[in-house]
C-alpha cells in the first residue's frame, strides 16, 4: 500500500442527497459514501471490544431539516491471526444512509448540509489515531409551484 | 552516545516548540536509554531510573488500538507474574490519552504493573520507527522494547499485522535470552 499522504483523513469520502432537489414539506435520503483504502479498516458502529472506537456520522443542526437516524451497513466479522478477539470492521466501499426531512416552509434556493465522520482504522503495518473528518452535501430546495 | 541522545530530545524539543516535523530519533539495538521521567497513571511520578538494575519491557500502547487490547490480558499473565519475580518490570506507556480514558481499560485488563501517560506523545518521537507516511506517534503504538539491566537496548519489535502475536511469544523469547545472560 502506498504512504498515506495524511493519516488524520485518509478515507475518501462523498455526500449527496437523493433526490438532489426536495420541495419544501418533502423526504429524501442523505447518502455518505466512504472508500476505505485496500488493505486497510475501521472499526464498525458497534465495535467488538468497549475501548475500540465506534464509527459515527452526525451532522450539525440545521434549520428546517431533520436529519437521521444514521443507518450503518452490516459490520463484517473479521479473525485474524493473532488475537482470539473477533473484530467487527469495515472495509472496501461503505454506503452510510439518513432519512431527510425538509420542513414546510423552507425557503428555496441552494443548502449545504454539513457532518463528519469519526472513525479508527487500522492499514497494514498500523493503527491509526481516531479521526474525525468533514463531509458535506448540497440540497437544493426547490421553489413553490404556482 | 548519552550525550548524543541528550543533544536529539533537545532538537525534537525545538522543532516541537516550533511548530515543525519533529526527527525521529529512534533508539537502536545497543543504544544506552537515558533517564525517563513521566507521569503516571495514579498521579505519581515515574522514572527510568528507578529501575536500572532489573530487565525492563517497555510497551507503547493506547486504549483505542485492536492490538494492544488484544495483547492486554497476556502482558499481564504471560510477562508480567510470570517474569517478575525473575527481575523483570513491566512498564506501559500510554501514547496521547487522558488517565480517565486509560484508567479503564488498565482495570478491565487488571494491569498490575506501572503505567506512564506520554500526554503530548513527545516521549513516542525518540522510540518511534520511521514508517513512510506515518507520524511517529502513530508508528510507535504496540512498540516493544527490551532494556537491559544497565538500562541498553537489547530488543526492539514494532507493530507489524502480519506477523502479530497477541501472546507476545517472540518477547518472551527476547527477554529469556537477556535473563540468560544476565
Amino acid at each position: 500500500m502506498n504512504a498515506l499522504a495524511d493519516t488524520s483523513r485518509w478515507l475518501a469520502l462523498s455526500a449527496r442527497v437523493e433526490p438532489a432537489q426536495l420541495a419544501a414539506g418533502q423526504r429524501g435520503r442523505l447518502v455518505v459514501e466512504v472508500e476505505i483504502p485496500e488493505g486497510c479498516h475501521i472499526e464498525a458502529h458497534a465495535p467488538a471490544e468497549p475501548f475500540l472506537v465506534p464509527t459515527e456520522l452526525g451532522f450539525e443542526p440545521a434549520d428546517g431539516l431533520v436529519i437521521g437516524p444514521v443507518e450503518y451497513p452490516p459490520a463484517e466479522a473479521r479473525q485474524f491471526d493473532w488475537s482470539a478477539m473477533v473484530l467487527r470492521v469495515y472495509r472496501g466501499t461503505l454506503r452510510l444512509e439518513a432519512p431527510l426531512a425538509l420542513a414546510a416552509g423552507a425557503a428555496p434556493g441552494s443548502r449545504r448540509i454539513r457532518g463528519r465522520l469519526r472513525y479508527q482504522g487500522c492499514t497494514p503495518t498500523a493503527c491509526l489515531m481516531p479521526s474525525t473528518q468533514p463531509v458535506e452535501a448540497v440540497l437544493e430546495v426547490a421553489p413553490p409551484r404556482p | 552516545m548519552q550525550r548524543a541522545r541528550e543533544i536529539e530530545h533537545r532538537a525534537i524539543e525545538s522543532a516541537i516548540a516550533a511548530g515543525h516535523a519533529a526527527p525521529v530519533a529512534t533508539y537502536e539495538v545497543g543504544d544506552e536509554v537515558p533517564d525517563l521521567v513521566l507521569p503516571t497513571l495514579d498521579g505519581g511520578v515515574g522514572r527510568l531510573a528507578d529501575y536500572r538494575g532489573k530487565v525492563v519491557l517497555l510497551v507503547f500502547t493506547a486504549t483505542w488500538c485492536p492490538y494492544c487490547g488484544a495483547e492486554a490480558p497476556f502482558l499481564e499473565q504471560e510477562i508480567w507474574q510470570r517474569y517478575r519475580e525473575r527481575g523483570v518490570q513491566v512498564i506501559v506507556i500510554d501514547v496521547k490519552e487522558p488517565p480517565e480514558v486509560m484508567r479503564p481499560f488498565r482495570d478491565r485488563y487488571g494491569w498490575t504493573f506501572p503505567v506512564w501517560l506520554d500526554r503530548t506523545g513527545e516521549l513516542g518521537l525518540t522510540f518511534a520507527p520511521q514508517k513512510e507516511g506515518l507520524p511517529p506517534e502513530v508508528a510507535v503504538i504496540n512498540a516493544h522494547f527490551i532494556l537491559d539491566a544497565g538500562g541498553r537496548v537489547r530488543y526492539r519489535e514494532y507493530l507489524n499485522m502480519e506477523r502479530f502475536d497477541a501472546r507476545a511469544r517472540t518477547v518472551i523469547a527476547e527477554l529469556e535470552k537477556v535473563l540468560e545472560d544476565a
